[in-house]
This record gives C-alpha cells, structure tokens and sequence, in this order.
C-alpha cells in the first residue's frame, strides 16, 4: 500500500480521574485509516468507542500513544475539516431546515450565497429537497437525521464523525438510511468514522471494522470487510457476510 | 420545561376557522358559566341578605362607581399603568442581561448568584420607604420596587435557559471553534427564548403586584393608593372597582406576552 494513512492512531489510550478513582476509557487502540474509507467501529457500551470519535473530533484529549489525522496528499485542518453527527439530530428547533444545514459554514465565516447554494445541492443529495423552508418538527425523525448529515458536509469538511447516527431510528428505516449513507458516502468521497453497537451494520457498511469490547475497554479486532460495492441489502444474506458477523459476535463472546 | 398544549391543540391544527371558534366556545364556555353564575350569586345574596355596602358592595354597585368622576380614574389607571410597564421593562431587560452574565463565566456564577438569591429572600415590601426615601415620591419609587420583585423570576428562568442548550450541539459548535459569543448569539440565546418568556408571564404578574406595593406605601396617585383611601373612607365600592381595574390589567399584560411569544417563537411549542 502506498498511500499513507489519513488517520493514525497508535497506543492511544484515555483514563477518566474523577474523585473517587480512576476509569479506563481506552487502552491501546491502534488502526490507520486510509483517506476516502469508512471505518465502523462497533462494541458494546462502556467499549470506549464514543470516547475516542471524541478524541478524533479533538474535544478529548488522550492520555498516552499517538493520533495524527492528515497526510501530505490529504492535508487536515482540525478547525473547519470536521463534520459531526450524533444519535440525535440536533437541528436547531428555532431555524428552517436549510438555515440548520448552513450553520457550519455560519460559524466558519463562509461565503453564505455559495454555502445557501452547497446546502440546496447537499438537500437534494440526502433527498431533502422541498423541505428547505420546513421547521424540524415538521420532519420525520429519519428526514431531520438526512438534515443532520447534510449539515455535516455543508462546509466540505475532510473527516466525517457518525456516533449512532442511526441509533434512534425505527430498523426498517434504518436499513434505508444506511443505503443511503453509502451512495452519499460513494458521492462525497469523504473518510467516515462511524460509531456504531449493530454488528451487521458495522459489517454492512465499513470498509473496515474497529472491534472494541469492554470491562476492561480494548480494541480487540481491526479487519478489512472484503465485499463489493455498491453494496445492497441481498448481501446480508451471503455467506461472506455471515462470516465477517460470526467473527465479530465471537470477539464480544455472543457466541 | 414542558411546553403548555392546549387540549384541542391536535384537533384544530386543520380545521376551519368555524370550527376553532366552535371549539374554543365548546372548551372555555363552562369556565364562563361558573364565573357569570358566581357573580350572580354575589350580587342576588348581597341583596337579598340586606348586607350594607360599606360591608360588601354588590358586583353593580363596584361597576356603578367606575363612572363617579371623584375617583379620577383615567389619571389613577394611567399612574398605575406606567408603573407597572416601567417595572416590567426594567425587570425584563435587567433580567436577561443578568442572566447573561451569570452564564458567562464560573466565577461570575458563584459571585453574583448568591447576591441575587439573598437579596430575592428580603421582603421587598420592607424595602419600600427606604426607595421612597432615595428616590421621593412619584413614579420612580414604584417602578423600581416592582423591578425588585419581578426580576428574580426573569434571572433564574433566562440562566436556565442559556444553560440548557444540548451538551452534543455546544460539541457541535466547539469542533467548529466558534467563538463563545457566536455561540451566545446563535444557539444558547434562540434556545432561552420559550424560557424567557416563561420569565415574561411572571413578571407580568408581579410588575403589578410590585407597583402596586409602591403605591400602598408612597403614592397620592394610582390605583393603589385609591384603595388604601377607600380602606380609610370605607368606600368599599372603589376598592373593588379598583380591582377590577387591576386584574384587567395584569390579564392584558400577560396576554400580550402569550400573543408575543407566538408570534416570535412559533416554534417553541412544538415537536
């Protein structure tokens, strides 16, 4: 492989001090990210997958080991190269849908025409259009999420931070959603860190998945999913499919 | 905070105009009945039991006085009404500046808030002569004992406001290194906006009570010290026409505040 990583972590751990002791977030998780992949990590709660998204979004610090985000060929800039997207949409009850996508490019100081412009492209992408003038309680909880992930790449960030995004969401249409995240993926060509405890959407998805287990929190697995793409439904139930599932079910000891 | 829904909130989102008038008739027409019967039952028990109108006036009799010019009722309700907008604009902007500033930062919190809170546990009342003694008599005594009772309610409920924005939106924001004031201006004020006026509707109530308080202790004008005349004069009668004035008032004010809210933050009590 000759390109270099886009993310590299190595031995990166995280303990949280509070008054009463001490607790272990992370301990040495290493796995390098090439740019354009869509890495799942996927555990149980308490496995410190959430802490560390943190640690890459740069509102945590870490403790030992080595994170470095960009290369030379993909150069980072921590202050405007990341979008995020968490379990609840978060969309701003006070603004309509699009005034809600724009607020990055708001905070960043862009050019607000071209960033309305991007925003209206980006609606149309994640199949929001006509709901630019909508107030969020007239959406669908899937449709504000669609919002949610069209604010994360408003202002064309680099790195794309998905922490349950789908989590709250009802299966049939989180089984849509997740179609629908990767043609947007395919589309943006963005690098996409998704945090998730499905183990078949973390298969369904990644290009790689970033197992973690927990009690004591450790990165237990990091393989390569082998399986084509575009990637539709049917492949759930092929066998390779079932495979990369059985290995990860076995890791967290499901099995 | 819970958003107040009205119970036909669901049922008349589509519906006809006639139909909402229907439905509002339909919801608010027993609570009418009962206060129309009440005051019938007042003015009937008042005659019949042959009480003395010093004692208790009957509902007509406090409405007949309204038009005895004596009372100089335009010049007293205008006294009272300055006072109680003075105190309510006072306490709203002074309010929601505090709150500003508690928010702003840990040391302002743990500095000024316990100023606020002991000051809100003196009796205001107590206060009074002491404005009357600062500021003379007039209009500026009153207003600024109605500030001192009404503001509390407006710090606590905007503090609140600004600091519940959520925990995942201020990460949000903070990947984007915006600045504390962007972030003041764009997320944790628009989020206090149903909370202040949560603050509004009670200062509302107590910018009448507060100018009212300054009247009882220093006034020769406003309804207020009509009453404390009528107390003296045992014409009971003004009293309750002073009242009615007066809960007139506070009704207006406060509905005033409900009808801003849904034109500023429509959005507010929904979803």
């Amino acid at each position: 492989m000759t390109t270099s990583p886009f993310i590299h972590l190595a031995n990166v751990s995280k303990t949280y001090r509070s008054g009463r002791g001490q607790h272990l977030a992370i301990s040495d998780a290493t796995f390098d990210v090439l740019p354009g992949e869509l890495v799942a990590l996927v555990g149980p709660s308490g496995c410190g997958k959430s802490t560390l998204l943190k640690i890459l979004a740069g509102l945590h610090g870490h403790d030992g080991g080595e994170v470095r985000i960009g290369s030379p060929t993909h150069p980072f800039d921590p202050a405007k190269d990341i979008g995020m997207v968490f379990q609840a949409p978060l969309l701003l009850k006070w603004r309509r849908i699009l005034d809600n996508v724009v607020l990055p490019a708001e905070l960043l100081d862009l050019p607000m025409a071209a960033a309305r412009r991007r925003a209206r492209e980006l609606m149309a992408m994640v199949g929001l259009q006509g709901a630019e003038d909508k107030y969020p309680y007239e959406l669908s909880g899937g449709m504000q999420q669609r919002a949610a992930i069209a604010r994360a790449l408003v202002h064309d960030p680099k790195l794309i931070l998905m922490d349950e995004p789908f989590g709250a969401l009802d299966a049939l249409t989180r089984e849509k959603m997740n179609l629908e995240l990767l043609r947007i993926w395919k589309e943006s060509g963005k690098t996409i860190v998704f945090v998730t405890h499905g183990i078949s959407e973390a298969v369904f998805l990644g290009t790689r998945v970033v197992v973690m287990t927990a009690g004591p929190a450790r990165m237990a697995d990091n393989f390569e999913v082998d399986l084509p793409h575009p990637r539709t439904l049917d492949l759930k139930t092929h066998e390779a499919f079932g495979v990369y599932t059985r290995r990860i079910y076995r890791l967290l000891g499901m099995e | 905070m819970s958003a107040p829904v009205s119970p036909t909130h669901e049922a008349i989102a589509d519906a006809s105009v006639a139909a909402r008038v229907r439905g509002a008739v339909g919801y608010y027409l027993p609570s009418v009945v009962v206060m129309l019967a009440l005051l019938v039952l007042w003015q009937l028990g008042v005659t019949m039991l042959g009480v003395k109108e010093y004692i208790l006036p009957t509902p007509l009799a406090a409405l007949r006085t309204l038009a005895d010019p004596n009372y100089r009722w335009t010049a007293n309700f205008l006294a009272t009404l300055y006072a109680v907008l003075g105190a309510f604009a006072l306490s709203a902007v002074l309010g929601v500046l505090l709150a500003i500033v508690i928010v702003w930062n840990d040391l302002l919190m743990r500095t000024v808030m316990p100023v606020l809170v002991l000051f809100n546990t003196l009796p205001k009342i107590a206060l009074a002569p002491l404005f009357v003694v600062w500021l003379g008599y007039g209009i500026w005594p009153n207003i600024v004992i109605g500030t001192t009772i009404a503001f509390f309610p407006m710090v606590v409920n905007t503090a609140v406001g600004l600091a519940s924005a959520e925990p995942e939106m201020l990460d949000l924001v903070k990947t984007l290194r915006a600045s504390r004031w962007k972030v003041l201006r764009k997320i944790r004020f628009p989020n206090a906006v149903p909370y202040i006026f949560v603050g509004l509707k009670l200062n509302a109530t107590m910018s009448v009570i507060g100018a009212l308080v300054g009247e009882f202790v220093a006034s020769e004008r406003g309804l207020g010290s009509l009453i404390i005349t009528g107390g003296v004069t045992m014409q009971t009668a003004s009293i309750f026409a002073s009242l009615v004035l007066i809960s007139t008032l506070g009704l207006v004010l406060y509905g005033l505040v409900v009808a801003v809210e849904r034109i500023v933050a429509p959005w507010a009590h929904r979803g």
